[in-house]
């Protein structure tokens, strides 16, 4: 419907905002308003001149320096750089309180509209990269004074050539090509998303502390041009210029880049990254090239004799060598086919395999496959030795790959197929639904000999969600696996819809008997042959359910008639058990109409049956009781109990030994004279909850609406209640029914109304316990202990300690006078005693049966506020720190003599955490100071170091080695430092970030064996380290968002007790991700290696594992 | 039926759907449970306010992510250990309050440390009255800048939608000069504007009940 407008007549205001609104239907009103000045007046008096504009305006004002062109809302901190293309800002972003790089690009650089069209194509394909190894753009457009911009993630780093400049001499090759792989990586990620980056050079690459190297300006490069005579290079930084305006680098610019060829591609990122690997393990610049050979064949201008540094460090010298000179040769048909490959071959050459540059026969590849594969061992000696914990899941998480696929890729290399099993461990474990493009990326790189991506691969993975898939149904109610895990039934309001897994797409639908409801009962005979469905009939004379039965063992078919029978029927043997009309517990087949009666003593009004899996136990619910029978070894069935305690109308399933039952609310054990409700720690809520059987039969999982929540349980033995050990959330609606897949991998949920859910209920993180009433604890802890006797918490400003086992059982309650108890530590031994510290008061001392006393300070000491307080390990002295930087050192009798006391404030800045650790001999005492400070206590005095050179922050925890010849130090700028004892320097010190910004670490732990160093920062994450070589091995986000205040080892088992700030006190337990991964390796070594149950699986595949070896 | 994947969420977006969905009331409640999302969301909401307010003391911008943080903190502690009475006084003027005495430390410190930076803007704005102001003043414009932010997600900033708008709008350029830089025509930039003010209209009564009375500007 156009509108008619007259052009010479100005149309009215309320038809211009008409036109505005619907602009598809108002063409010719809006070429008026193209042409007539005074209608586009009338327009932006209301549109652009008014107040809401002006608000938005002052809203963005910063504080700017004055006569700076740049974008609103943003505060610039200081310039970073400047160039020929423009400059570059470290500022603040006011609007979501993070530190950017702002760069402004020269207006000459972008003059043209047609340029400017391009540069915001650029970033817009550029801002959609999102790699670990790419600057991530946030924000781009263009300054009041026209200027384009962009922000980016701020990288605080050196330029890569910089950085390897930097090196060590010494065994640094491997760190230099690890650095470079990561790089090629990024850049192939960005080349196979259709983005060429055409400026690769060592400054448009940043390494920061860590290590990990970061790509910028994607997308910012223009094409270089030809080369013409108003060019002129810059000696020093080898940049071309044109009247000024920034061209390109012919140092790093390819042959063709050179010609002016405008079909570049990614041969030539290729090209600009062999010179960069060049740089990086020569430490010379690249050749200058010599023009003559532009356009001609030739070895490029990489020499192939290479300079000597490049020999000396380089045992594989010689694949190095035809790595960069294949990278770089002048016909771009000779080089790597994609950076992918590039990045690939750099990764054979670190693993010592042979490079696609120079192939070898297929038995050298094989035996070096093996040869370097160390993961593979590792899960073979695993299962040869029984699970030998921890060491296991460090080197397959290390490595970063999932449980199961490992198991595939065993079966693959014992089949002689090496090559498939490395593409089963790099490919494999990418969720195909999560990861759809990604794999088949992947999978493409693969077919065309690239394992490029592996990395990137392992990357993704860790962002791993444990929502693997959601599909949308009308009104999801019931579910049911098949045996086989490999679909789902599912009813709906369109009837029965069978699902395949994971993609969750529909198979089949299936239709119910005519005049019967919706949303039937839906379940799979458990031998896999049948589905049968139970629909509910409420329409009166008939009540009860009609059921059907299809054949699924091809294109699904009723296989019988339909029949009746009062509520569902349940699995039994070949056929199915059920109450018929004349209220007799009947057995009927699948295939046929046959149908006998059970002698089963029948009590009135009997509505419900409900046989277990295996048929050992038969629960009959009618009227107001419940009846439990068992058979009889002469297949009988016996009474058991009744009871009237609960009703079987909502069943939520059988535990996996069928001696539990869950219904509704509860979970109730049926194995004994009577029925025995268990009790949960954290019940499940009441508004349309439920229960079902987890994957192992100590496990449930509970589905809490109100929060929107499913919740795992599991209790640590018999008698104990169930605990959450796991939450699953991002549920939107009602959850409905749950059901767990044979092999425990998948859980399925539907809620209603319409969504049907795939998870990975042991997705990370799989090893955090709650510690019992504390992991809801209505405090902020602060501190806490472990020793044998359980656990000791200091609840903050509850005024109290709390004293439980280590299941996190109150064992009581210890009131202490102080105000905000930050510190507490407990020393047995002849006698018992707690120490804690009050922040806002005093150091006090709690005997066995005493009230609390205050520890007597030095009276020449300020009286700071308490901090911490730790016993020496044989109980001879005790350490306190308080707030005003002194140190106070008891000795027994602890309450009689006032402490030896040491000023470490030192006039600095007093800081609020102090940190405070003995050596194991309790020979060394490491105190932290102001501001990066740390000392060193011992028999002969405080020994300063010169830490704060080192650590630009407040140390905020301190932990020994358990050989007592390594401290460790954290700090709040990101640092951890490892010190020999009484060392005035540190060996070494190592920065960690998130994102760009520098970790706050607030605590420090290292493990029972002294191999992993543990490190908690203020957003949740506990960092797990090699504590020799400080390789990041994990990291386990355990409280997102919250402090880590600090990290406490079991000293008696394989764990860690995460007390975080606000209301976390968390078990980080190795052992169980060790079970969890145990159980999900035996589950698919066994289900390669046939049928089974687990222990005969754990054997058979222990077996099977020792046949592998050699 | 089209298979979806669940979105993956930007930790610390303003233009977050869910965060604007909760009020501040809910989100109180939420710190007091459970519901360890609260606390991000809480985080999410009010410490570029706070970081705004205590810029404004003469804080400088590298320091006001971590001291934010800090007031942040010491406001949930007090919370937790029930010292706030949301009856006595407005979430406002106790977070204010806990910044106002956060900037006054800082301030000491740096005197002592002779860097003296700001100390005397600092000065001039001692008074609870002034910083409550401040408050509001930084909460309004937080507000608008959140509403930016998430119009600029719902249209991509690189949309020439919303560049249309940021031109004309936000940097005050003229139609005419928006039109040719993006290659337009002018009343394609009003129809860009039009629809962009319209959404941000929509918006606006969201983002303010979400922020409750401790975002009111009066």
């Amino acid at each position: 419907m156009t509108k008619s407008v007259q052009e010479d007549v100005c149309p009215s205001r309320e038809a211009l905002f008409a036109a505005l609104e619907e602009p598809d239907a108002s063409a010719t009103l809006l070429a008026h308003l193209n042409a007539c000045e005074r209608c586009q007046k009338l327009v932006e008096r209301e549109l652009i001149g008014d107040e809401v504009a002006g608000e938005l305006r002052s809203a963005l004002i910063s504080a700017n320096p004055p006569g700076l062109d740049l974008p609103p809302g943003y505060e610039i901190l200081q310039e970073v750089r400047r160039g020929g293309q423009g400059v570059v800002y470290e500022a603040y972003h006011a609007a979501t309180c993070r530190r950017v790089a702002l760069k402004a690009l020269l207006s000459g650089a972008w003059s043209t509209r047609s340029e400017r069209r391009r540069f915001r194509r650029e970033i817009r394909l550029a801002s959609a990269l999102r790699h670990p190894n790419i600057v991530a753009i946030y924000d781009a457009g263009e300054t009041p004074g026209g200027v384009p911009y962009c922000a980016m993630e701020f990288v605080d780093g050196l330029h890569v050539d910089r950085y390897c400049d930097g090196l060590e001499d010494s065994g640094p090759l491997r760190v230099r090509l690890l650095v470079f792989q990561k790089i090629a990586e990024a850049v192939s990620y960005a080349n196979r998303r259709g983005i060429l980056h055409r400026d690769l050079k060592p400054s448009n690459v940043l390494v920061d502390s860590r290590g990990e190297p970061f790509v910028l300006d994607f997308g910012l490069a223009r094409d270089v041009g030809p080369p013409a005579d108003d060019l002129s290079a810059d000696p020093e930084s080898g940049e071309l210029t044109r009247g000024g305006a920034f061209v390109g680098t012919t140092a790093w610019a390819s042959p063709e880049q050179l010609r002016g060829d405008r079909d570049l591609d990614e041969r030539t990122d290729v090209y600009a990254l062999g010179l960069i690997l060049y740089r990086m393990v020569t430490g010379q610049p690249p050749p200058p090239e010599d023009r003559s050979s532009v356009g001609s064949a030739g070895s490029g201008r990489v020499p192939h004799a290479p300079p000597s540094r490049y020999v000396a460090t380089a045992r594989a010298g010689g694949d190095l060598d035809r790595v960069v000179a294949k990278a770089c040769a002048v016909d771009r048909r000779d080089r790597y086919a994609s950076t992918g490959a590039l990045a690939a071959d750099v990764g054979r050459l670190l693993r010592g395999e042979p490079v696609l540059a120079h192939p070898p026969g297929l038995a050298l590849r094989a035996a070096r496959w093996i040869q370097t594969h160390p993961l593979a061992v590792v899960v073979m000696m695993a299962l040869l030795l029984a699970w030998p914990a921890a060491r296991l899941v460090r080197e397959v998480r290390a490595a970063g790959v999932g449980r199961d696929i490992v198991a595939g890729a065993l079966e693959q290399l014992a089949a002689g197929e090496h090559g498939q099993a490395e593409q089963t461990l790099f490919t494999e474990f990418l969720d195909p639904t999560t990861n759809a493009l990604a794999l088949r990326r992947l999978r493409e790189s693969f077919e065309s000999g690239e394992v490029s991506a592996r990395r990137w691969a392992l990357r993704e993975l860790c962002l791993e969600q444990r929502c693997v898939a959601a599909v949308e149904l009308d009104s999801a109610c019931y579910l049911d696996w098949s045996p086989d895990g490999e679909t789902i039934a599912v009813s709906s309001a369109d009837g029965i819809v069978l699902l395949s897994v994971p993609e969750l797409e529909v198979v089949h639908e299936l239709t119910g008997p005519e005049g019967t409801g919706r949303r039937p009962h839906v379940r799979y005979h458990p031998r896999g042959t049948h589905l049968y469905a139970s629909y509910s009939v409420v329409s009166p004379p008939r009540s009860g359910s009609i059921n059907r039965v299809w054949d699924v063992r091809s294109e699904p078919t009723p296989s019988r008639s339909d029949f009746e029978s009062f509520a569902s029927p349940s699995p039994y043997g070949a056929g199915l058990v059920f109450v018929n009309p004349s209220r007799e517990v009947a057995v009927t087949h699948l295939d046929a109409d046959a149908e006998e009666t059970l002698p089963v003593e029948l009590v009135s009004r009997v509505e419900t049956v409900l046989a277990s899996p295996s048929g050992a136990f038969m629960l009959l619910g009618g009227g107001e009781l419940v009846h439990c029978f068992r058979k009889t070894a002469n297949e009988e069935w016996q009474p058991v109990w009744r009871s009237p305690e609960f009703d079987l109308t909502s069943l939520g399933g059988f535990s996996a030994d069928e001696t539990q039952v869950a219904v509704g609310l509860h979970v109730i054990r049926i194995d004994g004279p009577g029925p025995e409700i268990l009790e949960f720690r954290e019940p499940v809520g009441r508004r349309n909850p439920g229960c079902y059987p987890g994957p192992t039969s100590g496990e449930w999982f509970g589905v809490r609406n109100q929060d929107s929540s499913i919740l795992l349980y599991a209790r640590e033995s018999e008698t104990a209640p169930y605990r959450i050990e796991g939450r699953l959330s991002g549920i939107e609606y009602q959850v409905q029914r749950l059901g767990y897949s044979a092999d425990a991998g998948l859980l399925a949920s539907t809620e209603d109304p319409g969504t049907v859910r795939l998870w990975k209920p042991y997705g990370d993180p799989p090893g955090i316990v709650g510690l019992g009433d504390h992991s809801s604890a209505q405090n902020q802890v602060h501190d806490a202990r472990v020793d044998r006797d359980g656990v000791i918490t200091a609840d903050g400003s509850l005024g109290s300690l709390s004293l439980s086992d280590r299941g996190g059982a109150s064992i009581r309650q210890v009131p202490v006078p102080g105000n905000l108890i930050t510190g507490v530590d407990r020393y047995r031994g002849e006698s018992t005693w707690i120490a804690c510290a009050d922040r806002a008061g005093e150091f006090l001392l709690v005997a066995e049966g005493e009230d609390p006393a205050v520890l007597p300070r030095n009276p020449e000491a300020n009286a700071g506020g308490a901090n911490l307080v730790r016993f020496r390990p044989d109980g001879r002295e005790l350490a306190g720190v308080d707030q005003e930087g002194w140190l106070h050192v008891w000795a027994p009798p602890f309450l009689e003599r006032p402490a030896t006391s040491f000023d470490l404030s030192d006039g600095r800045t007093k800081e609020r955490l102090g940190a405070v650790a003995w050596s194991p001999d309790g020979l060394v005492l490491a105190v932290s100071g102001g501001e990066g400070a740390l000392y060193w206590r011992t028999a002969s005095g405080i020994h300063a170091t010169d830490s704060s050179k080192h650590l630009a922050q407040t140390v905020t925890d301190l932990a020994f080695h358990p050989n007592g010849q390594l401290c460790i130090s954290v700090d709040k700028s990101g640092r951890i430092g490892w010190w020999t004892p009484l060392n005035r320097v540190p060996d070494r010190v190592e920065l960690f970030t998130k994102g760009s910004t520098p970790m706050e670490f607030l605590s420090v732990a290292i493990s029972k064996d002294g191999d992993v160093l543990f490190a908690g920062n203020s957003v949740g994450d506990v960092l797990a380290l090699d504590s020799e070589t400080g390789r990041l091995l994990a990291n386990f986000q355990v409280a997102e968002g919250k402090h880590v205040m600090r990290l406490i080892p079991d000293p008696e088992r394989d764990r860690l007790l995460v007390v975080g700030g606000l209301r976390t006190i968390v078990w980080l337990d190795f052992e169980r991700l060790d079970r969890i991964l145990a159980r999900r390796t035996l589950y698919w070594v066994g289900r390669m290696r046939g049928e089974g149950s687990e222990p005969a699986l754990a054997d058979e595949a222990r077996a099977w594992a020792e046949g592998l070896l050699p | 039926m089209a298979l979806w994947m669940l979105p993956s969420r930007v930790p610390g977006d303003p233009a977050d759907d869910r965060s604007l969905s909760i009020t501040t009331t809910a989100l109180l409640e939420g710190l007091h449970g459970e519901d360890s999302e609260a606390w991000s969301m809480f985080e999410q909401r009010y410490r570029p306010i706070i970081a705004g307010v205590l810029r404004r003391m003469g804080i400088e911008p590298r320091e006001l992510p971590d001291l934010a943080q800090d007031v942040l903190l010491s406001f949930v502690r007090d919370f937790r250990a029930d010292k706030y009475d949301r009856d006595r006084g407005r979430l406002r003027g106790w977070i204010a309050a806990i910044a106002r005495n956060r900037a006054r430390d800082f301030h000491r410190r740096a005197s002592r440390t002779v860097l003296r930076r700001g100390e005397s803007a600092f000065e001039e704005l001692s008074a609870a009255a002034d910083v409550e102001r401040l408050w509001d003043e930084e909460c309004a414009r937080h507000k608008v800048r959140t509403l930016v932010e998430r119009l600029k997600r719902e249209t991509g900033f690189q949309d020439t939608t919303f560049a249309a708008f940021e031109l004309v709008q936000l940097q005050g350029r003229s139609a005419a000069d928006a039109a040719r830089e993006l290659d337009l025509s002018i009343s394609a930039v009003y129809v860009a504007t039009h629809r962009c003010r319209k959404r941000l209209a929509e918006l606006r009564p969201i983002v303010d009940a979400a922020f409750g009375e401790d975002g009111a500007t009066g």
